[in-house]
């Protein structure tokens, strides 16, 4: 079996310091092979994003990665210098961000923009000009050659997506991280980007990391699953058996939430509370306050993640039942 | 962006006609020059001469438009201290201060831009602070405080304790040593220290909250992101998009240099427009007054001007007419 | 008018660029008791700011309180000479033995009314100025907005110097008003600081009216002169109070920089300003007549700026911007 383009091995990241350091992503592990798509979902403070920024290795002060590896491709990138990781963002492992209107820079042209992260990987500036043309082409923004001129703010936001798109592909990265990159559009351009995705990702064989509050667009495109909660993985496995038998609670709570065209019921299920304060965790498992079916030993301990089926497992006590109930609906 | 210039300059043409008017009234209602302030008696043909050529005679409305009409033309008087045309005067004072106050101008910025810079990039370091320290300084010390501090320096620990004979503390040239550029320069460290040390203090701040702004922008981000080394990504991202509201705080505060002119030119004796207008007003030199005045406006309005100019030069949100928002900072 | 481009002047600049950029956030303005509470106590944690504080206590102690303790300012003795600081005036005498440290505190008492009078009547203008634009919108805040920018645009000193130099001004039934007296000085310069504190309250209002207790008073019935004085200006308290604190330090400037001119307050009244211009003659021979009276405005301008940044902090620790 080959290497995985990116191992995530039980990633820790805190933030501030003792005594009110924050655990914002705690023991995290998982991998993803060349060609395969990995969502990442939770809500926001579930720490997905920061596990996003921490294999780039963007997290800043006062956050750091305290325990864990990420490797690329086996070779180990944590504990890498800001010059070590410098040369592999952008050529080997690329990112992109949910909002395309901040997150360009509003005074350079994006044709421009792209090119550069061509050439600070060593193009020449002729090869970056017409690599980034070919890739605005590819990217399906077109006339090319007319809005590589345009700034950020004349393109619309769906234009500026696959800008972002083209930006971080350009050097034909092994794996792409994209931290929410639908939640700033509409429906519509919505799918067309997470289409646009898939393609660009057969083309190139790319290992996709997509990480999103929003399991609509993870269902059509991802091949597992990894569901995030108070910044830990609180099940994990194939897509189609996370959504055909969720084995966790919470996800089935997130799945019974999402609005379905042919569903019937006139009210909007949604689970109640909300997400938990990082700095005051519950005890033992960290949805038990939230979930019906909790009982006392949901307080006292941590579920251990609990094997299901091949690949899928949940942190849940009853996780089996949960199961098994999610499958015969 | 051409009818943008257009628009903006009738506006600012507008502007400079309200504040001349405001001008005429404020000096005028100083009283009749002729009757209130005069340092000598005059006799009555010379009385009645200046009358006529200032049309001091007529109502206040005729006043301002003739005399409006004779500034346009070129005449802007003769004063009445030294008889000279008041045009010639302001001409060679203007060339001097421009002297000082471009040298400062130039070399404010070049170190408001550095100290702020490295202030925001290691932030909460010892230059950071040191910086912040300096700042508080130069926010503080009134600049003919530390004018007088400063010749005092010169002449008692310099002069007397150790004997250096450098800088001078007055005047332009030394005696007999017009157009010896290092006497010139020796003249000029010190008025061009003090008109630095507010400019400075001020804008090296500003361009320090500038740029952490900047820092932490998500398009930084992205330039990370891409691989840009750190250097790049301050100087291309942060520091490029940082420049745009530094520029037009400069141009602004040019109207603030203006005011300082007059104090350290008076305090260092240096024959420019803010000794001009220092003696024009304790002599009431009033067409000095009024042409003083005019032209400070004028320049203050037109450095605005320029501002907003130069803010759609370097911002394209504002040129290719995305929402129009008035100078707004390149932020997330 | 700004003379000085003090750090909140800037601000002010840049809040002109965007009001939401660099500024407390009107929002997380105290609206009861327990926020002022917390605000003190960020404050009484800034050191600066308390040293500051201190400073300021003490120097409007010791110029109002202290200078009844210290020898007539105004006696004179022609036959001695001038001498240094000692045991008998700690601050020295000048060139007509007249005793320094009383004319410095003495100088004190009018430069520290001046600019507290400053600070509250440009705070009224600036106020009423700000909210109207920032509530009514529109042509009317275009118009008051790019007044204000020019207005603060313009260098204070020269303006206010003709000003003065108009003399006395006869006010009808209300008597006559001595332009270059202290009076005087008061109000013109109120007329040219306000444009920082009406650019920060434009802002506040600005975002203040979308809020949804302005459509609550609304909706009751209040008209719109009320909700702006009773709603929106309230919670504009802290950005205001800054600065406001920020006048203070231009206004002790600009006067005293006015009387050292010349154009100011008039000998024998002794300010700052014009301790100072008497000392240019004998500037190496006296050295304490120009020390002392400049530190003091020196040492007063920085403990109000200290104060203000603290108040700043109080008023909204999030500005400070962490890595």
């Amino acid at each position: 079996m080959s290497v995985p383009a990116l191992e995530v091995d039980g990633l820790r990241v805190e933030f501030g310091r003792l005594p009110t350091a924050v655990q914002a992503v705690q023991r995290v592990t998982f991998s993803v092979a060349t060609g395969e798509t990995v969502a990442i979902v939770g809500e926001s403070g579930s720490g997905k994003s920061v596990t996003g920024l921490a294999v780039m290795g963007l997290v800043d002060p006062p956050g750091r990665i305290t325990e864990g590896d990420v490797r690329l491709a086996g070779k180990v990138l944590t504990g890498s210098t800001e010059s070590e990781y410098r040369r592999v963002r952008g050529k080997d492992l690329a990112m992109v961000f949910q909002d395309p209107l901040s997150s360009l820079n509003p005074v350079r042209r994006v044709g421009d923009q792209i090119a550069e992260a061509a050439r600070v990987h060593g193009a020449s500036r002729a090869s970056a000009r017409a690599r980034a043309i070919e890739m605005l082409e590819r990217v399906g923004v077109v006339p090319a050659a007319r809005r590589a001129r345009a700034y950020p703010h004349e393109l619309s936001g769906g234009m500026r997506q696959r800008v972002m798109l083209a930006m971080a592909l350009v050097n034909r990265p092994q794996v792409l991280i994209a931290d929410e990159p639908t939640t700033a559009l509409d429906v519509t351009t919505q799918s067309q980007i997470l289409e646009l995705l898939g393609e660009l990702q057969r083309e190139m064989g790319l290992a996709l990391v997509l990480v999103s509050h929003d399991l609509g667009v993870v269902a059509g495109i991802a091949d597992r699953v990894l569901v995030m909660y108070a910044g830990r993985i609180v099940e994990e496995g194939p897509a189609a058996e996370v959504f055909a038998a969720a084995g966790h609670p919470y996800t089935r709570g997130l799945l019974a939430s999402v609005p379905r065209v042919d569903d019937a019921r006139p009210v909007l299920a949604a689970i109640p509370g909300s997400p938990p304060d990082p700095t005051a965790l519950p005890s033992g498992c960290p949805f038990h306050t939230r979930c019906v079916l909790a009982e006392e030993q949901c307080g006292e301990r941590r579920p251990p993640l609990h094997l299901l089926t091949g690949g899928h497992r949940a942190a849940c006590l009853f996780a089996d039942e949960v199961s098994i109930g999610a499958r015969s609906l | 962006m051409f009818g943008f210039v257009v628009r903006r300059l009738l506006t600012a043409i507008v502007v400079v006609l309200v504040a001349t008017f405001v001008v005429f009234a404020l000096v005028s209602a100083r009283g009749s020059p002729v009757d209130r302030f005069s340092l000598r008696r005059i006799d009555p043909t010379t009385r009645q001469n200046l009358i006529e050529q200032y049309h001091l005679d007529k109502p206040f409305l005729e006043q301002y438009g003739l005399w409006l009409g004779d500034v346009v033309q070129g005449d802007w008087g003769e004063s009445f201290r030294t008889q000279q045309p008041v045009g010639d005067m302001v001409r060679k004072a203007t060339w001097n201060t421009l002297l000082l106050v471009g040298t400062a101008l130039i070399l404010s910025v070049v170190l408001a831009l550095f100290i702020g810079v490295v202030s925001a990039v290691r932030q909460y370091s010892v230059f950071d602070h040191a910086a912040t320290s300096f700042s508080y300084f130069g926010f503080s010390m009134p600049d003919f405080f530390f004018a007088l501090l400063l010749q005092l320096f010169v002449i008692v620990v310099l002069h007397e304790q150790l004997g250096i004979d450098v800088l001078y503390v007055q005047g332009k040239y030394s005696v007999g040593q017009q157009g010896d550029v290092v006497n010139l320069i020796e003249h000029m460290v010190l008025p061009v220290a003090v008109l630095m040390l507010t400019s400075v203090a001020a804008w090296s701040r500003y361009q320090r909250d500038s740029m952490l702004e900047a820092l932490h922008t998500d398009y930084v981000r992205t330039a990370r992101a891409k691989g840009v080394p750190r250097r790049q990504v301050i100087r291309r991202h942060a520091l490029r998009n940082s420049l745009i509201p530094f520029v037009t705080v400069v141009a602004i505060d040019a109207g603030i240099l203006l005011g300082g002119v007059v104090v350290v030119e008076s305090v260092f004796s240096w024959p420019g427009l803010g000794l001009l207008f220092y003696d024009a007003l304790k002599a009431s030199d009033y067409p000095v007054i009024l042409a003083w005045m005019a032209v400070t406006t004028v320049f203050v309005v037109l450095f605005n001007l320029l501002a907003d100019v130069l803010y759609a030069v370097l911002d394209p949100r504002i040129r290719t007419g995305g929402p129009y928002r008035r100078r707004k900072v390149p932020v997330s | 008018m700004s003379m000085r481009i003090g750090d909140e002047a800037g601000r002010a600049r840049a809040e002109a660029i965007d009001p939401t950029l660099l500024v407390a956030d009107p929002l997380r303005t105290p609206q009861d008791g327990s926020e002022w509470r917390a605000s003190w106590h960020r404050f009484r944690h800034h050191l600066l700011a308390m040293v500051g504080l201190g400073f300021l206590v003490f120097m409007f102690l010791a110029c109002f309180v202290g200078v009844h303790f210290a020898p007539d300012p105004f006696e004179l003795n022609l036959l001695e000479p001038p001498s240094g600081p000692s045991g008998a005036h700690w601050f020295g005498t000048d060139v007509l033995s007249r005793d320094s440290l009383s004319r410095v505190l003495h100088g004190g008492q009018i430069s520290l009314k001046v600019a507290l009078g400053v600070a509250i009547l440009s705070t009224v203008i600036g106020v009423v100025i700000g909210a109207f634009a920032g509530f009514y919108r529109g042509w009317l805040d275009a118009l008051l907005m790019r007044f204000t920018d020019l207005w603060i645009a313009l260098p204070a000193l020269p303006f206010l110097a003709v000003a003065v130099s108009i003399g006395t001004v006869d006010l009808g039934p209300l008597g006559s008003l001595d332009l270059g007296g202290p009076l005087g000085i008061t109000l013109l310069l109120s007329c040219l600081l306000w444009g920082s504190i009406a650019r920060v309250v434009r802002g506040s209002t600005l975002a203040l009216r979308e809020r949804e207790f302005v459509d609550a008073a609304r909706a009751i019935g209040a008209s719109n002169t009320r909700i702006i004085t009773r709603h929106v200006i309230p919670n504009c308290m802290g950005p205001i109070i800054v600065n406001a604190t920020l006048v203070v330090a231009e206004a002790i400037l600009v006067e005293s920089t006015l009387s050292f001119l010349g154009f100011g307050i008039q000998p024998p009244t002794p300010s700052w300003g014009n301790l100072l211009s008497d000392s240019i003659g004998n500037l190496e021979d006296q050295w304490w007549l120009t020390v002392f009276p400049g530190l003091a405005i020196f040492l007063t301008v920085l403990a109000v700026n200290f104060v203000g940044d603290g108040l700043r902090d109080a008023y909204d620790p999030r500005r400070r911007i962490r890595a």
